[in-house]
């Protein structure tokens, strides 16, 4: 009966850079998983069984692959197969092992709309086996002086989300077996003959170790390339920072256009018409009316009736006799007219009772009504 | 307390992660670089990974004459320590507190960062790593010291520094040399028999391939992809530029 193990491996330096990543974002973080899958089957033989197999089966991720912006290749639960196909297109799609995401301040659960997404994103891989790693980071104690992150990787088996290990590749893995200090005690003349014949294989004329010198030249050769790629890491890093200083001016810049831009076209907006009010017309009926409200205001009610209460009483500096002589000579003639003795006399009729004869009278008004 | 706060910039938090993930058998250790403004508070722009004097596996500490000629070698400021806690809660040890005491007694806004890490709930298979910054006083009953918390937040630096970038790639050379320093030691025994000399020598090769294989490839392969990385985000900024300053001459 095979017995099946599942672990993911994940060295310490995608981790970290997965961290990285995160905390220059101030919101939540995905991406893609890179690496490839190793399955080793090992036969095992014990008292109770003869045919025991153990299969190890190993997700090794080996890089990550991050998105610019949250919710970039799905709408709500739908793949955006075009997005995805951008992003990925540097990369076979065998290698694409699983998606993460990085969220703060929340539960090591899968939200349902994640479980969703990685249904919807198995079928559009075609890749039954992706994984999906949750980091959680949050502050645990109230100082802030203390932050735990968490990481679990899930799997789909069947309807239901089971839990892979992640073991992190580091040095201590391996055993390092210690260095002998003293000699093995052996006094046998053969055991000593084959040594000294042998010896020249092993050791240089200096007494160094040949294999010593071979594994030194390996490393000494590995560390001139790390430099190397540094180099041209710290390169990349400084112009990519000038770049990003630049691009963050120019969007600040054209984001300080924009908004005086609004601001103007809404001071715009917000200008009403001025209603100038004619003030010769006002001066006018001041000087002929002088007791008749209703004809100083340029307010009327909703029914159409004219308001007294909003008449405009103020001094506009117009001499009517000057500018309307006509108008001033017409009025002394017919002083005693009988219209505006009518509209004189006030008894104890209330406003409403003025203005319903004008209500009669407006009663075929063509005004609009809501 | 002489700190307020202490802002880690997330490159040199990517480097103190670095190491502390490098191995889960040891405690490993380093230096913080920066400086303490007028509000007290510690920006920490980067690390220096260090060799550590005690090489047992529970114990990290340099010598304070270690850490003084580390302090007055360098142009830049040493601002504290971090070292890891690989297996073990995030607190400090009482060893840890009288270290950071002895620190204190040089610069009194000097600061200990404690990266707890390989971590595993077994039942729940989730890991964790979890990191904490503090300073010490003297306790109020005794002549012990103990511990106070110091907040850290970590602020986002979009680039990786010079300086986090070189002393990233600086552990895979003093894993090397920390190593050749101990076949050293035990291939200049004279009294050693061949077969003895042989066994160290594989001893010798066995873990420089291990640091090969877990340090030394892995950070070679993500120093590729960040190269890879930059030079499409490079690429994409580009083109964001050129729309932007389109952009901007339309509204003006």
């Amino acid at each position: 009966m095979a017995e099946l193990n599942t672990t993911a491996h994940v060295s310490g330096y995608v981790l970290a850079s997965l961290m990285f990543h995160h905390f220059n974002r101030n919101s939540d973080v995905e991406g893609f998983l890179v690496g490839g899958i190793k399955t080793v089957a090992k036969n095992s033989i014990t008292d109770s069984q003869m045919d025991g197999v153990q299969v190890e089966y190993t997700i090794d991720i080996q890089k990550h692959i991050p998105c610019s912006t949250v919710h970039s290749f799905y709408n709500y639960v739908e793949i955006n197969k075009e997005v995805l196909k951008k992003l990925l297109s540097c990369h076979k799609e065998q290698n694409v092992i699983g998606w993460y995401r990085q969220r703060r301040n929340t539960e090591q659960v899968m939200t349902f709309r994640e479980r969703l997404i990685h249904q919807n994103l198995q079928k559009c891989l075609s890749n039954q086996e992706l994984v999906f790693l949750l980091m959680t980071s949050s502050a645990i104690t109230e100082s802030s002086s203390t932050h735990s992150l968490e990481y679990a990787m899930y799997k789909l088996q069947g309807s239901c989300f089971h839990k892979v290990p992640v073991l992190v590749t580091n040095l201590g893995i391996v055993d390092q077996q210690d260095y002998h200090a003293s000699s093995i005690a052996c006094s046998s003349v053969g055991y000593t003959r084959v040594v000294k014949k042998l010896r020249s294989k092993y050791f240089n004329t200096d007494g160094s170790l040949k294999e010593v010198c071979r594994i030194n030249e390996m490393s000494s050769a590995l560390q001139e390339e790390l430099k190397e790629t540094c180099g041209k890491v710290e390169e990349s890093e400084r112009s990519l920072e000038k770049l990003l200083d630049e691009v963050n001016k120019l969007r600040k810049t054209v984001k300080e256009k924009k908004k005086l831009c609004m601001q103007t076209l809404e001071e715009k907006k917000c200008k009403k018409p001025k209603t100038d009010e004619n003030v010769l017309l006002c001066q006018a009926l001041q000087k002929l009316f002088p007791e008749t409200k209703t004809l100083q205001t340029q307010t009327i009610s909703l029914e159409g009736a004219p308001l007294p209460a909003y008449t405009c009483s103020a001094d506009h500096g117009i001499d009517i006799s000057e500018v309307l002589p006509l108008l001033l000579a017409d009025k002394e003639e017919n002083c005693e007219s009988d219209t505006e003795r009518q509209l004189e006399q006030s008894g104890s009729e209330t406003e409403e009772d003025l203005l319903d004869p004008l209500k009669i009278q407006m009663a075929s008004s063509h005004s609009p009504t809501f | 307390m002489a700190v307020n706060a202490v802002h880690l910039e997330s490159d040199a938090f990517l480097v103190c992660m670095n190491h502390a993930l490098s191995t889960e058998k040891e405690e490993v250790m380093g230096l913080c670089i920066g400086e303490v403004d007028t509000d007290r508070i510690a920006h920490i722009h980067s690390v220096i990974i260090l060799r550590r004097s005690d090489k047992r596996k529970d114990r990290v500490e340099i010598s304070p004459e270690q850490l003084l000629a580390e302090m007055t070698g360098r142009p830049m400021r040493v601002v504290g320590w971090y070292h890891s806690h690989p297996h073990i809660t995030v607190w400090p040890s009482h060893v840890d507190v009288r270290t950071q005491a002895m620190y204190q007694m040089m610069d009194q806004g000097f600061v200990g960062l404690i990266f707890s890490c390989f971590i595993e709930d077994k039942n729940t298979k989730t890991g964790r790593v979890l990191y904490t910054c503090f300073q010490s006083v003297q306790a109020q009953k005794g002549s012990e010291y103990e511990r106070i918390e110091i907040p850290i937040h970590v602020v986002p630096h979009e680039t990786i520094g010079k300086v986090c970038l070189e002393s990233a790639v600086e552990l895979p050379k003093i894993l090397c040399q920390e190593e050749q320093d101990a076949y050293r030691r035990i291939h200049s025994l004279a009294h050693l028999d061949p077969i003895t000399k042989i066994h160290n020598g594989s001893v010798f090769t066995k873990n420089l391939c291990s640091q090969m294989s877990a340090i030394s490839g892995p950070l070679l392969q993500w120093l590729e992809d960040k190269v890879e990385q930059n030079k499409q985000n490079i690429a994409e900024l580009q083109l964001e530029k050129e729309r932007l300053t389109l952009e901007l001459t339309d509204l003006d």
